[in-house]
């Protein structure tokens, strides 16, 4: 059972990517788009605590950093630590509420973004007023609006999981 | 789960060494050209990626030809017009590429432009964030495609091949923020550099700088220059669209439209730069 729950898992992560890197030019709002990767860490690591969060983090990190990113390893363990912050938060989460993850989500995206700023920071363009006003601002945004839909999704998937891995615990 | 302590701090390390091993190996087999994690990364997303692009065109391609029936039989009379001054065109020009080849021949520097090979692609897909101008093509090592090969559209400049894939590559066009081409202006031959800036890549555009005694006016046109030795000369970029003067003393900047648009970027043509620059 525990099989089957990484395998969902993990092809959750890997469909989000191929989708968010094919299909991202419809739904892209002057030229902005939102960021389907933290939403899942923060869902999946809010739902199922800071151990399997962390791992979430690492995975969905290193499947972005393999395809684009310039330096390696800036998101996985950006994401890593994202998903141990929010997997620190399970035992406050009531599951029905989208407050806690809504918030999460702001501030996981204000930090993904702050380390994608630390490139440009270290080669001198340092116009943090263009950076957190017409980038950051409005990808958090965009991005928090969505979580309602994605964390209601993911919520269903955990649940579903859930009920299984129960039925199966009552055979033995 | 609990787990007793001496465990959970053995856990942390076994953890942490597998994150170093990790980094490593990508960072060194991006220097001896040993991608394991790359290809296996690729060998997964690849047909996902591959399958909805396909999938993406069929359907709008089937959307829009409805819509373009009208379109056509109006574009279909003016072609034919074009036609007939083209065929008349090309008559005349034929006289003239004989007698600039004999020319040529008397310069010898016939084998400045030979016809370079080059193959086409899909591109299957971009960079998902909004800081970087990336593109992911569905040609990579198996077929030949080779790193820092030159890539076109359109017979104007899209970018350059910044890392091969087994199955795809990755492209990094000239607006991003990573890109500086050395180039020329068409028009008064005066080189300088064109860089692609955060500021200006969601708009598409990308900034040129030149010194501050060039001759560069608004509507000239840009190419690649005879210095770079990335490109091959003469490429077509595009077109300067404003040219902004600073009280440094040293250079003016311009703003530079290129004649790709990057957002709707669907074919490009590759060209091998081996055979391009020697």
């Amino acid at each position: 059972m525990i099989k089957l729950r990484w395998f969902i898992t993990i092809s959750i992560l890997v469909m989000s990517l191929a989708l968010q890197n094919t299909l991202m030019e419809f739904i892209r709002i002057g030229g902005i788009s939102p960021n389907f990767l933290t939403m899942l860490v923060v869902a999946f690591s809010l739902l199922r605590g800071k151990k399997e969060g962390t791992i979430i983090g690492l995975l969905g990190g290193l499947l972005y950093d393999l395809s684009y990113s310039h330096i390696f390893g800036i998101y996985s363990i950006g994401y890593m630590i994202v998903g141990f912050c929010c997997g620190k938060l399970h035992y406050f989460c009531y599951r029905e509420t989208r407050i806690l993850p809504l918030t999460c989500t702001c501030f996981a995206s204000l930090f993904i973004n702050t380390i994608t700023i630390l490139r440009f920071i270290l080669i001198g363009n340092l116009n943090f007023l263009y950076f957190y006003f017409c980038k950051v601002l409005p990808e958090l945004i965009y991005t928090a609006v969505l979580t309602l839909i994605i964390y209601r999704c993911i919520y269903f998937i955990n649940d579903r999981l859930e009920e299984q891995e129960k039925k199966s615990r009552k055979l033995f | 789960m609990k787990l007793p302590p001496k465990l959970k701090k053995k856990l942390m390390i076994i953890t942490a060494i597998i994150c170093m091993v990790i980094s490593v190996s990508v960072s060194f087999g991006k220097q001896h050209n040993i991608t394991i994690l790359e290809a296996l990364d690729d060998i997964i997303t690849y047909p996902i990626e591959k399958l909805i692009t396909v999938a993406k065109n069929k359907i709008s391609g089937i959307i829009k030809s409805f819509k373009d029936i009208e379109n056509l039989n109006l574009t279909n009379k003016k072609l034919q017009q074009e036609n007939e001054e083209l065929l008349y065109n090309n008559i005349r020009l034929m006289q003239l590429e004989k007698e600039n080849i004999l020319l040529k021949d008397l310069l010898d520097i016939k084998n400045r432009y030979k016809s370079y090979p080059s193959f086409g692609a899909n591109v299957i897909g971009k960079d998902a964030g909004n800081w970087y101008k990336v593109f992911t093509i569905d040609k990579g090592e198996t077929q030949g495609v080779s790193e820092s090969d030159i890539v076109l559209a359109n017979g104007a400049l899209v970018g350059i091949v910044n890392e091969v894939n087994l199955l795809s590559s990755i492209i990094l066009s000239i607006i991003d923020d990573r890109s500086t081409i050395s180039v020329e202006v068409m028009r008064s031959g005066d080189t300088g550099i064109l860089s692609g800036q955060i500021e200006l890549s969601n708009k598409g555009l990308a900034n040129l700088e030149v010194d501050i005694n060039s001759d560069i006016v608004v509507g000239d046109q840009i190419i690649t220059s005879h210095i770079s030795d990335k490109f091959p000369p003469g490429i077509l970029i595009g077109e300067v669209i404003e040219v902004i003067e600073i009280n440094n003393g040293l250079v003016k900047n311009a703003l530079v439209l290129p004649f790709v648009d990057f957002s709707t970027l669907k074919y490009v043509l590759l060209i091998e730069r081996n055979e391009a620059i020697n």
